[in-house]
């Protein structure tokens, strides 16, 4: 009994031993008929037992099941019409045809389990990059401790060729961390004292000792896995329309069945035999799974391949729509060009400050703003440190910033502004022509007199700052209207010359400059609204204060913005890799699994209806529809694993690639 | 509105998870659930109130339908 119950629950025991017991009866039934005895029924009874026997053990979880429900009142459901297809093949003695619709039926249900499994662990096990131990400093001594009781701000050990347990920040050593498995970037990155290193990287050949930023559950890694799993619950249109349609499916095939039992031998006067016997075909492919599952399992696949590029898209229904961009906006800074300012010059319009007096001001101004203005000026005073060059920064009182401006703060009776021409209008100040590739802020000011009619702003210098182009742009932008985008855009805050420049150079479809961060959105807002049916408008961030922007969006796309929680929100993709070269493979990647999908649903519904045009003029009879229900599954799952080959999910080279590289 | 994250094992059906989701989306106090059969993942949008009967009803949606899925709370 007990063996019995084990093989009834193990799904492949079951199958082996039915399909085995199938195999006998059949080189049992052939030996019958080689040997003409088909009418001795001492030899042919206990041959077809055998087929009855394989019958009860693959069909019996699914007779349970069906009787589970009558008793509900629910019949509508696969259990039933398979049960109900098996029986009424055994009632005109067809055992073998019973047999096999019950074990070709396991078989297919096993198919998608499998196909479920592997795909899950294939992608867990990519993501399973988390470290159970790391080595903090605690009251000088190092001790090993749960990376989950580690507190932010303390000082962890890396050893080399260990995984980062935490985000954190390098205060000591220096060396080359692999971050592949998490921004798919294959090339070792240098990283120095200052830097910050994500979870889940390698470090490669050093000791680091770095500083926690996040906790386990604010680092990285987790949220790239927490995005991953969430994923899979957006659904897109066609996930959502296949299963609307699989609601529908099981009764139409019931009614089909039916008329196919009671209308032909009414009219044509065959005989009902014939007709129960087709009718029985259509029970057969009642099941709709195949079609049901290709959708989320080829989508769930297309996920994955994204996250083994660092392209983290955050559901199906962002494949789907951005398949079909035809426009995308990128905001130009951090994007077009690498986001790193660099200060080229000043250009002092006065004897009152020294250029180093000058800079100092400009540093003391945007000390604490995190824009990029700020952030090159603090490069370049590191740099000039390392000159030997002293930066004294004056004190600035009451610092305020002026969005889409600059900043404005006080010394003594002085008033000083940082920012750019919208400013300078503002102020009522004249800048004079400066070189027109270059990004200009400019520093004014004020001087606060008793009567403030007298008070007069002077235009100090304009800062210079260069804003690189990214080598690969050129390239990827060619390649993005290769695919068929259809309008690339770029609106951007730096002065309209750059833009122009740049865009003209790039060959950008539109571009606007000396925008507000409400303009970019309103612009943003008319290209959403003059896109064509079905298409789709992108927008692509740095991921630094666009949230507006990517929300909106059809497809809000965060250049290496995982740090940021309010990008990450907003964003429907973004990217681990801070490269262009992203944007047209999460395309390719959308258009592949949207492709495959497409192509499961067509050839699972294809052969269904071939199946019941058959049926009718009685052609292929039931063997047909069992091979054609099972095989459509096989098709199906085979087919969505495509979408991964050649990549790191490629089940067959998962022993070396996936897995080989993550051992710990 | 509270969103609760659930996980279900046994079941490689995806109709029979549309089926479910389906179901369980017309339960009184349900603003939206997602079943993902390849994840085994339900998120549910629910009126904390409610939320005792509310999965006390999944979890029988879940054996109805599917007998071999668990829904684990």
């Amino acid at each position: 009994m007990e063996i019995i119950q084990r093989l009834v629950r193990d799904d492949r025991q079951k199958i082996i031993v039915a399909l085995t017991l199938f195999m006998i009866g059949a080189i049992g039934l052939f030996i019958i008929y080689v040997s003409g005895s088909e009418e001795r029924l001492a030899v042919n009874l206990p041959v077809k037992s055998i087929f009855l026997i394989a019958y009860g053990i693959a069909g019996f979880s699914v007779l349970r099941t069906a009787l589970m429900k009558l008793k509900r009142k629910d019949w509508m459901n696969e259990y039933f019409l398979m049960s109900l297809a098996s029986l009424g093949a055994l009632a005109i003695g067809e055992w073998p045809e019973a047999a096999a619709i019950m074990i070709f039926y396991e078989i297919g249900e096993y198919a998608q389990l499998i196909a479920i499994n592997r795909s899950r662990k294939s992608i867990s096990d990519l993501l399973d990059l988390s470290v159970d131990f790391c080595i903090v400093e605690r009251d000088g001594r190092h001790v090993e401790a749960d990376p989950r009781d580690v507190e932010v701000g303390e000082i962890i050990l890396i050893p080399a060729g260990s995984r980062i347990p935490l985000d954190a920040e390098i205060v000591e050593g220096r060396g080359e961390i692999d971050t592949s498995a998490l921004t798919g970037e294959s090339l070792p990155v240098a990283v120095d004292v200052g830097d910050k290193i994500m979870s889940g990287s390698l470090n490669l050949n050093t000791v680091l000792h770095a500083k926690v930023d996040a906790t386990v559950d604010d680092s990285t890694l987790y949220r790239i896995i927490e995005l991953s799993d969430e994923a899979s619950l957006r659904k897109g249109k066609t996930e959502r329309l296949i299963s609307r349609f699989a609601r529908y499916y099981t009764p139409v095939v019931v009614v089909l069945a039916v008329l196919f039992a009671v209308l032909p031998p009414l009219f044509t006067g065959d005989p009902f035999l014939t007709w129960f016997e087709r009718t029985l075909n259509l029970l057969v492919i009642s099941c709709p799974c195949a079609l049901v599952l290709s959708v989320p399992l080829s989508y769930f696949l297309g996920l994955g391949l994204a996250s083994t590029r660092g392209i983290i898209i955050k559901g199906g229904d962002v494949i789907e729509s951005f398949a079909h961009a035809e426009t995308i906006v990128f905001d130009k800074t951090g994007t077009i060009t690498t986001g790193q300012l660099e200060l080229s010059r000043i250009e002092s319009y006065t004897d009152l400050f020294k250029e180093d007096e000058l800079f100092a001001l400009a540093l003391a101004l945007e000390k604490g703003s995190t824009h990029l203005i700020a952030e090159s000026l603090r490069r370049s005073a590191e740099e000039r440190e390392s000159r030997g060059e002293r930066v004294v920064l004056p004190e600035i009182q009451g610092l305020e910033e002026l969005p889409g401006r600059g900043v404005k703060g006080k010394r003594g009776d002085s008033v000083f502004y940082l920012g750019n021409a919208r400013l300078a209008d503002d102020i009522g100040l004249v800048v004079p022509d400066t070189d027109e590739s270059l990004s200009v802020v400019f520093i004014a000011m004020r001087q606060e007199t008793k009567n403030a009619s007298d008070s007069k702003t002077v235009l100090l210098a304009s800062l210079l700052f260069q804003d690189e182009v990214r080598e690969e742009t050129p390239h990827i932008l060619q390649k993005l209207k290769k695919l068929g985008v259809k309008k690339l855009a770029m609106y951007s805050g730096d002065r309209k010359s750059v833009v122009k420049r740049q865009a003209m150079a790039l060959g950008i479809d539109r571009y606007e400059g000396e925008l507000l961060p409400q303009d970019k959105l309103r612009y943003l807002e008319d290209d959403i609204a003059a896109k064509g049916r079905n298409a789709s408008v992108a927008f692509v961030g740095d991921g630094i204060n666009d949230a507006p922007a990517l929300s909106i969006a059809d497809v809000g796309i965060a250049m290496g913005a995982i740090g940021s929680d309010t990008a990450v929100e907003a964003a429907d993709m973004v990217l681990m890799r801070d490269e262009l070269s992203a944007i047209p493979e999460a395309l390719e990647i959308s258009r592949k699994t949207k492709r495959f999908a497409m192509q499961n649903i067509s050839l699972a519904l294809g052969l269904k209806i071939a199946v019941v045009f058959l049926s009718l003029f009685g052609i292929g009879g039931m063997w047909a529809a069992i091979f054609a229900d099972v095989g459509v599954t096989l098709i199906c799952i085979a087919n969505s694993f495509r979408i991964t080959r050649g990549s790191k999910l490629d089940w067959r080279h998962a022993g070396e690639k996936a897995y080989g590289v993550y051992c710990r | 509105m509270r969103t609760l994250r659930l996980r279900f094992t046994g079941t490689a059906c995806a109709a029979c998870c549309a089926k479910i989701e389906d179901e369980i989306r017309k339960l009184n106090g349900v603003g939206d659930v997602s079943i993902s059969v390849m994840t085994g993942l339900v998120k549910i949008k629910l009126d904390p109130e409610k939320k005792e009967s509310i999965l006390n009803e999944s979890k029988a949606i879940f054996d109805r339908i599917e007998p071999s899925a668990k829904l684990q709370i």
